[in-house]
């Protein structure tokens, strides 16, 4: 177990620098673009950083329902003679580390490549993380863990149906006003008027983000770093420094007084359900297309799914974040020009590395804890006449069906819009479909090489060494597939213009290439898998 | 006599539980040391032990939750590691910690578990609805296993273990939880089922239970099998079954 955890540790500092040097390229590279580079980009550090700060806050509302209120610890600790303020915090700093912490570590490769760009002395950027970075971290998690304490008294005052409108209405109003800022976009026409062309580069320099807010804060921050203006950069530290502070013990205080009898109306909650009926339950488990044991595993997984809202709610937010995705390819690929073969590949590939980064991402947060989710009661799989295949193959292909339906919905859309056709479409497709096996298998086979059967939040779960270090082989797995499709596609795109003969040779390379790392990422973690599963004592 | 699809045959002689010559270590400790055990067909086992002594760890090597470091358990004549489903299908278990998932009803977990050992819907019905009368689940039924208080989830893993109408129970401390009439209520139910054939391995702390329950009882400490043998044979001279698994486990007190 301490090599697991020296070796994901190992991972990680990898990672972090091969993101580094990533997100050096990323920044050099716009940067080098004229008259345009500097400015588009700050806009996407801008963007980056309210993303990063939006998920951040919804991922500790999330987590916040396993950490603040469904943990085992909490009814000791409220038996204590300890504050509930005391136990507040506690358990507020247990939410910020495992929800934030990902993000957080990601956040610093940033952070680390934009000083390496502008030249930032060690300390310089040292000072941006520690009062800059870290602050903005701290304060999107005590804005998700309050909006969660008041939507639970919400629910305490009037209903928690109530509460759970409110969210979606949330959800759908931010998916809104994203579908309506993209209306102010970055887009000008082909054929534009040079005073049309210095309006946009004009609105381009003007700062997107508000000034109210911390990402601006952070972003001005680095600007003023940039610009060699340290009295500035030090007033935006020292914001979001006091901020994060002032609002930390305002959080305690507040939330702290509510949090007992929120904690109690939670609680209560839990008992108010709509009833089964008995046939229906009989029906579920006995009866169905597929044979008994298999039919039971799966619908006792479903149901645990969809009576857990924080699974079921973080997949919404997902879906919702996949729509405004989904909803910007259509917009962009309206105004953009695809017949050029470069912007068509580009677009493709960024297009195929997202879908593979979404596989990912649903990968871990939800495949990768399968395993552990058996949690207390592995005893009743264990000492059935079930075995540790059956288990096995079982968890993956609920997860293969469900995620691998959603990719390839997004795979087909998106070609679509984009005008995608051929044997490019058969080769993204194709592609999605291996890249899921793939991946399922793994964060499967991981699962089980590093189950947590103690924790029953599944958050929390794939934030465990062996859950981070699942993440890092997938978005490598995922760069490596995207690079190996890439090589032949774009002969394939030479080939169309007339200026290569068909790349026959690269695409049976690239197969080979494909083949043999779908085949390695799949059956290494699955074997091991199953043989730990298999020797371990329940 | 019946012949396995193994083709060995077995003989009604089969002991319904063999431990055989068993050895679990746990890191630098021997949960169980050497465990050598037959358990007859149709009777009622008492395991007794003090804390730690490795009782809960014979049970789930019976159950095949834990895997023996050597040695041999067999359940009806089949090995539980080398052919684990046939000797799964005929044992029902109830752990010492009766966790069932929160999110299912009890209704629905035993459901579940009856498509683990492949019962029809039919059957499964007609079982569940016995077993609730049998435990006296009543409206509990239909509730959530999260609402369910310790005993209340104590009688639907009992019945969960009953459901496939199994040859072999294991069960590690029934009486944990229960009130006194779920304490008696499992008693006659165990009475029961052994008069009818079945065989039970029971552990317990609760000496004055397994004086009423057990047909043999074996105490067991630090891993060794000290005692084995009907009542009168392990109280030797002594009144009191207490008095003998004092002087059992700790024979330099001298009891």
């Amino acid at each position: 177990m301490r090599l697991g955890k020296l070796t994901s540790l190992l991972v990680i500092v990898l990672f972090g620098i091969g993101a580094t040097f990533f997100f050096r390229t990323v920044f050099e590279n716009l940067l080098d673009l004229e008259s345009i580079g500097e400015p588009l980009l700050w806009r996407v550090i801008g963007i980056a950083l309210v993303t990063v700060f939006a998920l951040l806050i919804v991922s500790n509302l999330i987590t916040g329902i396993a950490t603040l209120y469904r943990s085992d610890e909490i009814p000791f600790m409220f038996s204590k003679p300890v504050s509930y303020h005391k136990v507040y915090l506690s358990r507020f700093i247990d939410n910020l580390l495992y929800s934030s912490w990902s993000l957080a570590v990601l956040g610093v490769p940033i952070v680390i490549a934009w000083g390496l760009v502008f030249h930032a002395s060690l300390w310089t950027t040292s000072a941006l993380i520690i009062f800059g970075l870290l602050p903005l971290v701290l304060i999107a998690a005590e804005l998700g863990t309050a909006a969660l304490t008041l939507l639970i008294l919400i629910a305490r005052w009037t209903s928690p149906k109530l509460a759970m409108t409110i969210v979606i209405g949330v959800i759908i109003g931010a998916v809104g006003v994203v579908v309506q800022q993209r209306s102010h976009g970055l887009v000008v026409e082909g054929t534009a008027r040079m005073s049309t062309v210095e309006r946009y580069l004009t609105g381009l320099s003007r700062e997107n983000l508000s000034p109210a807010t911390p990402p601006y804060w952070l972003a001005a921050a680095m600007r003023a770093v940039q610009r060699r203006n340290h009295q500035r950069a030090a007033f935006f530290g020292v914001l979001l420094t006091l901020t994060s502070l002032v609002w930390l013990r305002w959080l305690v205080r507040w939330s702290g007084k509510a949090y007992y009898p929120s904690w109690a109306a939670f609680s209560e909650f839990t008992g108010l359900r709509s009833r089964a009926s008995p046939a229906h339950a009989a029906r579920r488990f006995t009866r169905g297309w597929l044979p008994n044991p298999l039919n039971a595993m799966l619908r006792k997984d479903i149901l645990q799914f969809i009576r857990n809202p924080s699974q079921w709610g973080q997949f919404l937010i997902l879906i919702a974040f996949l729509l405004v995705y989904l909803l910007n390819l259509v917009y962009v690929s309206s105004r953009l020009n695809f017949d050029d073969p470069h912007w068509k590949t580009m677009v493709l590939f960024l297009n195929f590395a997202f879908t593979g980064f979404i596989l990912a991402t649903l990968s871990v947060r939800f495949v990768f804890p399968l395993i552990s989710l058996e949690g207390r009661g592995f005893w009743t799989l264990r000492s059935a006449p079930v075995s540790v295949n059956l288990l096995f193959w079982e968890k993956f292909f609920l997860a293969f069906a469900v995620f691998m339906g959603l990719c390839e919905l997004i795979v087909f859309f998106s070609n679509h819009v984009l005008h995608v056709t051929g044997a490019m479409m058969i080769l993204t497709t194709a592609a999605t479909f291996l890249m899921g096996i793939a991946l399922t298998g793994l964060a499967i086979g991981m699962g089980a090489l590093f189950p947590d059967f103690k924790d029953q939040s599944p958050m929390r779960i794939a934030s465990t060494p062996g859950g981070v270090l699942t993440v890092v082989i997938s978005l490598i797995y995922v760069a490596v597939m995207v690079a190996i499709l890439g090589w032949p596609a774009r002969g394939y795109f030479l080939y169309l213009l007339g200026r290569a003969p068909f790349p026959a040779g690269r695409a049976l390379v690239a197969l080979g290439l494909v083949l043999g790392v779908n085949t390695l990422i799949l059956l290494i973690p699955v074997r091991f898998g199953r043989y730990a599963i298999q020797v371990r004592d329940a | 006599m019946s012949i396995g699809n193994d083709g060995r045959v077995r003989s009604t002689d089969t002991p319904a539980i063999r431990f055989d010559h068993v050895f679990k270590r746990f890191n630098t400790i021997n949960a169980i040391d050497d465990l050598t055990l037959d358990i007859r067909p149709g009777e009622l086992f008492g395991f007794l032990g003090p804390n730690g002594a490795g009782k809960t760890t014979a049970m789930k090597l019976a159950a095949g939750l834990v895997q023996p470091t050597k040695g041999a358990i067999q359940i009806v004549g089949w090995d539980v590691q080398e052919e684990p489903l046939k000797a799964k299908q005929i044992v029902g278990f109830v752990p010492d910690n009766p966790y069932i998932y929160e999110s299912l009803t009890g209704r629905e977990f035993l459901h579940y578990c009856a498509g683990l050992y492949k019962m029809d819907s039919a059957e499964t019905a007609r079982r569940v609805a016995e077993l609730f009368d049998r435990f006296a689940i009543g409206d509990w039924a239909d509730k959530r296993a999260g609402e369910y208080s310790h005993g209340m989830k104590q009688r639907i893993v009992m019945a969960s273990a009953f459901l496939h109408n199994p040859k072999v129970i294991l069960i590690d401390e029934p009486m944990i939880g229960l009130d006194p009439a779920g304490v008696k209520l499992v008693k006659k139910v165990l009475r029961e089922y052994c008069a009818s054939g079945g065989t039970v391995f029971l552990s317990t702390h609760t000496l004055s239970n397994a004086e009423e329950l057990s047909d043999r009882i074996g105490i067991i400490n630090r891993g060794k099998l000290i005692t084995c043998g009907t009542l009168d044979e392990v109280r030797r001279d002594r009144l009191h079954l207490e008095d003998a698994f004092l002087a059992w486990t700790n024979p330099e007190l001298k009891l």
